[in-house]
């Protein structure tokens, strides 16, 4: 009779219980692990990227990236430039924000356009960075950050983390308001 | 036991769509015609999509989602799952890809094995299918992005920790930035490639999976509290009855 912690092999000693089951299970994950440390497959196709929400991937937080900040500035009609400021802000946090972090997470989608934007550029070197759908989203969060009504040219750069004297990673053209 | 396993993982993933559902609602102005996400930009690649997913329209698809979400939690069926699963797809299509990243794709694996069991509702085989499905995933989620850091020297230093902590974008708080950037943050990011990379474990028995869906409660309520992901919570403990489920049957 076989216990279910061991079995006794032909010389009568007992050894781990390795069932065909669980040989598929180590398998299947040994598989997973090999696809996970696989360099990530690059999408270029944008059809493909918009629907890519329908293929699961879990490599949460597995490098640090350069995470930019962005940076803006008006430009006179006389060429003059106003200072650097951030557009984006760190949003508050509460105790509902367990619950409720409308501000929180559209801060988050708004740092992931800046990441996008870095990233197509550097697939595109040879094409005008204007011409990126991410670099007129990241111009729209300027705008709409100033839409209090201030007037003027706006021109946008993305730098590294480290605050205003770290290096500038991106430059805009300067765009009317 | 399939029914409730089933039943939990309706209400608790309809609940997280009903909140995220809310909260873009509360931004729809970064979304409108003067905002980030306008129409204009978009049209150069969704132009095809017009009826659905300019401003006016996308408000009414936000709607629709709600409205479903509601159901869902309420227990109907019917074509629910199917709404639920093609009006979040719509919305993660307006914003190119995610609104909110690996929440957005949960929430996608479990309405898609929702819309299978809701369709397949008179087999049992097709009912614990969808059920595995959505286990399997929960699992390989933690599992995955355990291994992403373990190979990393970085998580295991710290200091991959300590930078996600400081990224403005997370907006974490001085106190715990000011922690996690210390030598408690090393222990830390341990016990967070240990925890992740054992989840697989959690299918060896209902203790173990209860085990593990209690860490991963206290997990995910300290990612609220670092980096404020808080879709994460209610996406994922709707993965959670299934895991229980599936050890239970194992």
């Amino acid at each position: 009779m076989r216990g279910r912690a061991g079995r006794t092999d032909g010389f009568g000693r007992h050894g781990p219980h390795v069932t065909l089951p669980v040989l598929v299970v180590l398998g299947a994950l040994a598989l997973v692990v090999a696809v996970t440390v696989a360099p990530r497959l690059e999408v270029r196709s944008p059809v493909v990227a918009m629907v890519r929400v329908l293929v699961p991937s879990w490599r949460f937080f597995d490098t640090v990236g350069e995470h930019p900040q962005l940076l803006a500035r008006t430009v006179g009609a006389d060429g003059t430039v106003g200072p650097w400021r951030p557009v984006l802000e760190p949003p508050l946090r509460t105790w509902w924000n367990v619950a409720w972090h409308p501000q929180g997470n559209l801060s988050l989608a708004r740092h992931s356009l800046l990441d996008r934007l870095l990233a197509d550029v550097a697939r595109d070197p040879d094409e005008p960075a204007s011409s990126h759908v991410t670099y007129r989203l990241v111009l729209d969060q300027v705008r709409w950050n100033r839409s209090s009504g201030s007037a003027g040219a706006v021109q946008f750069k993305l730098i590294g983390p480290g605050g205003p004297g770290a290096p500038t990673l991106f430059e805009s053209e300067v765009h009317d308001p | 036991m399939t029914h409730a396993a089933l039943r939990a993982i309706e209400v608790l993933i309809g609940l997280s769509i009903a909140v995220g559902t809310l909260e873009l609602f509360a931004v729809r102005g970064a979304l409108a015609d003067d905002g980030i996400w306008r129409w204009d930009t978009l049209a150069a690649e969704l132009g095809g999509l017009r009826t659905l997913l300019a401003y006016g329209p996308f408000q009414a698809v936000l709607g629709v989602r709600l409205v479903a979400a509601a159901l869902l939690v309420a227990g109907v069926h019917g074509p629910v799952a199917p709404v639920l699963w093609i009006t979040t797809l719509l919305v993660n299509v307006r914003f190119r890809g995610t609104f909110n990243g690996g929440s957005d794709l949960m929430t996608m694996v479990v309405l898609s094995a929702l819309v299978v069991a809701h369709l397949g509702a008179g087999s049992a085989v097709l009912v614990n299918l969808a059920i595995i499905y959505v286990a399997v995933q929960g699992v390989l989620s933690y599992f995955v992005a355990g291994v992403v850091k373990a190979v990393n020297p970085a998580w295991w230093r710290g200091s991959a920790l300590a930078a996600f902590a400081s990224r403005p974008d997370f907006g974490a708080p001085p106190a715990v930035r000011a922690v996690l950037g210390g030598s408690a943050g090393r222990v830390v990011s341990w016990g967070v490639i240990a925890f992740e990379v054992a989840f697989p474990l959690s299918f060896t028995g209902v203790w173990a999976a209860l085990a593990f869906v209690v860490a991963a409660l206290v997990f995910h309520l300290a990612n609220v509290v670092v980096f404020g992901l808080n879709r994460f919570l209610l996406t994922w403990a709707a993965t959670w009855p299934a895991i229980v489920y599936v050890a239970y049957g194992l």
